[in-house]
């Protein structure tokens, strides 16, 4: 899959699997004019010690100004879809969809809870 | 579209869970349009902190510490690229003509067979750039 994002900013990415564990963080800074894009792809299947992981992209924080597509399209569509390809309960695809994922460590300078809820 | 000073940068934190035992590649890019004018790169640096940590693994062999990152300047008019490494803190020759600059960051994977990983790994890399 590709993370394309559009204007300056700070990210925070979730990689789930079907029980809602996240498994795989990323946060991306990216910084410069407005102008400034950044793109990362990232593979969707995992490789754990209990075998190959398939897993779904949250988007649990991006920066206002900041444009996110997950392959060209809109994350919460494509969470959504992803979820129900590798067989996430309606709960957890739901949470997933409105950006609802456990962030596996907190950043030390950011006090656990501090990511708002997106509207 | 780019006249002026332009700053590229990009911070990535990157944190897998212990059960994951390969880590992929890391790749990453930010990029700007730019005026098709004259370029001059004037730095290019790259930071690492963190990394992966096996345990009970054998000693790396070779193993990067660094990461990697370079700049890269595309043409509208042809499929030849300017490209410059990291870490640069000189000014480069002028280039002219440049359409994109795309600055790209790189970090090797891991596989572990038995190890378990602990993977805490961040990257930042910047580059300023003079467009006249």
């Amino acid at each position: 899959m590709e993370i394309m994002i559009k204007g300056p900013g700070q990210v925070t990415i979730c990689f789930i699997d079907s029980s809602g564990k996240t498994l795989l963080q990323e946060r991306l800074r990216s910084g410069g004019s407005p102008n400034v894009a950044a793109r990362r792809p990232v593979s969707l299947l995992l490789h754990t010690r209990n075998g190959h992981v398939t897993v779904a992209p949250v988007l649990v924080e991006h920066g206002e100004k900041q444009q996110v597509t997950f392959d060209g399209d809109e994350p919460a569509a494509i969470t959504r879809r992803r979820c129900r390809e590798i067989g996430c309960s309606d709960a957890v695809a739901g949470e997933a969809a409105r950006g609802r994922a456990a962030l596996l460590r907190s950043d030390p300078a950011r006090p656990p809870g501090e990511i708002p809820d997106r509207p | 579209m780019a006249l002026g000073s332009i700053t590229l940068q990009l911070v990535a934190d990157q944190q897998l869970d212990q059960d994951v035992s390969v880590v992929e590649p890391f790749f990453a890019e930010v990029f700007e349009f730019l005026s098709l004018g004259t370029v001059t790169v004037r730095e290019i640096a790259m930071e690492k902190m963190g990394g992966v940590a096996g345990k009970g693994g054998a000693t790396p062999v070779d193993f990067s510490t660094t990461g990697f990152a370079n700049l890269r300047l595309l043409f509208p008019s042809s499929k030849e690229e300017v490209l410059f490494l990291a870490p640069s803190f000189v000014p480069s020759p002028p280039v002219t003509g440049a359409g994109l600059a795309i600055l790209e960051v790189r970090d090797v994977g891991v596989t572990a067979s038995e190890n378990t990983l602990q993977v805490l790994r961040r990257f930042g890399v910047h580059a300023y750039l003079d467009e006249a």
